[in-house]
């Protein structure tokens, strides 16, 4: 077996689980080090340079909202799901679940 | 922590200018969560190595500004960001000022502008696509090379000062005299020398017909170049905090000052030369004007070369800085 076709499809699989792991993790705002704290502590391990274009680009899609604030005397950026990202998750968890369960009759 | 502001500094070079700020805080506060964290972990702070190794599991940062590009690059990001930074200096920074700055006082000196023109547009267009083709079979060739995955993070640059220097009030003070000088000078008293050269020199002088020609040729441009430098060194007099402003007109004031040298060599050759010749004989002639010309012939020489050299410098210091204003941490 090639590693390399592999590797290739295990973050192609992994991909689009993330978008819809960052969204249900932000149901309850957190800034991006708890998030990718939060998802690693689900077995879900992120680097910065996957999870910050990620959360811009979810923000750009309009499914986040963000702001800057200081806590501890530090200035960090909060991020919480937006009305239109609560539908949209609530629709992928949806989808989610029925492919989950199509692949287990398939598998 | 100088450390990762090297990293955070190195990854901020290369994204682009909107989100640079944004990006670049973000990011710095996620190291230093990471680095506390470790610090917890092991109940001291890190050591310059410690922080290097963390720092290289998260990546270069070349690759790391290249996952925030929108669209899907055609070649590895890392090699990408360096792509368009190339690409952006040669074409925009390098490229069209120096057509532009050729083209404008051409077509301000020739008889046909509209001509002077096109004939621009069409240099600047073949230069352009000449120049993208070149850059880009370069990066095809390196794009086999995966230099940009081993770095080390010992080896960041230095960080540079945050926030620019303001431009100094005396320099702008003397470029508002000097140009007003000048100016006076330009305008009425160009065929005068001064006393003591002209009573050693034999005391009769009268403008040569290259001094005289030049002087009618490049009057309105040479004119103007010195009232915009006085404008800018006014404004800058009243606001010192426009260092990019004052950058940016530093460039376009050289490019266009070495175009028309450019031009003004270009159309006068053989007239250059033989005031060249004439000033190698300066020992023995006792000719005023034929010196004068020789000298007027080499100072243009110069002065386009210095021009050239003195915007390739400041086009190299704005890409460097940016103008960059200080960052949010």
């Amino acid at each position: 077996m090639n590693p390399d076709v592999f590797e290739n499809l295990r973050l192609e699989l992994r991909r689009g689980s993330l978008v819809l792991a960052v969204l249900a993790e932000l149901r309850s705002e957190r800034y991006g080090y708890t998030l990718r704290k939060s998802l690693a502590d689900h077995g879900l391990e992120l680097d910065e340079s996957t999870l910050y274009p990620l959360l811009r680009r979810l923000e750009t899609q309009g499914l986040l909202l963000s702001e800057w604030r200081e806590e501890e005397k530090r200035n960090k950026r909060f991020y919480r799901l937006s009305p239109d990202g609560a539908a949209t998750l609530a629709l992928l968890i949806e989808e989610w679940r029925g492919i989950g369960r199509s692949l287990e009759q398939i598998l | 922590m100088d450390l990762i502001e090297r990293y955070v500094q190195a990854v901020r070079f290369w994204l682009p200018r909107a989100s640079q700020q944004d990006i670049a805080a973000e990011l710095a506060e996620d190291l230093r969560c990471r680095k506390e964290d470790s610090e917890g972990a092991l109940g001291r702070p890190l050591d310059e190595a410690e922080t290097a190794a963390l720092l290289a599991k998260v990546g270069n940062p070349l690759q790391v500004a290249g996952q925030y590009l929108q669209e899907k690059p055609l070649m590895d990001p890392a090699l990408s960001m360096i792509y368009r930074f190339v690409v952006k200096v040669v074409l925009l920074w390098i490229l069209l000022p120096l057509h532009v700055c050729v083209a404008v006082p051409s077509a301000f000196l020739s008889a046909h502008p509209l001509a002077s023109m096109a004939d621009a547009l069409g240099s600047f267009a073949f230069s352009a696509l000449f120049a993208l083709g070149c850059i880009t079979l370069v990066f095809i060739l390196l794009g086999g090379k995966d230099s940009a995955r081993t770095w080390d993070p010992m080896k960041l640059p230095p960080l540079l000062k945050q926030g620019p220097k303001p431009v100094p009030r005396s320099g702008s003070l003397a470029e508002v005299v000097f140009g007003l000088l000048f100016a006076a000078w330009w305008v009425e008293g160009f065929r005068r020398l001064p006393i003591a050269w002209s009573s050693h020199m034999g005391g009769v002088y009268a403008a040569g017909p290259l001094w005289t020609g030049l002087h009618a040729q490049l009057f309105w441009p040479v004119l103007a170049l010195t009232f915009s430098g006085v404008a800018v060194g006014a404004l800058c007099l009243a606001k010192p905090h426009l260092v990019k402003f004052r950058l940016i007109y530093g460039i376009l004031a050289d490019a266009f000052s070495a175009g028309i040298c450019l031009v003004a060599i270009q159309g006068r050759r053989p007239e250059i030369a033989r005031a060249l010749a004439a000033l190698r004989d300066l020992g023995h002639t006792r000719d005023l004007s034929a010196a004068v010309d020789g000298l007027v012939a080499a100072m243009l020489v110069v002065i386009a070369v210095a021009s050239a050299i003195s915007g390739l410098t400041r086009i190299i210091r704005l890409a460097l800085t940016g103008g960059s204003t200080p960052g949010r941490s």
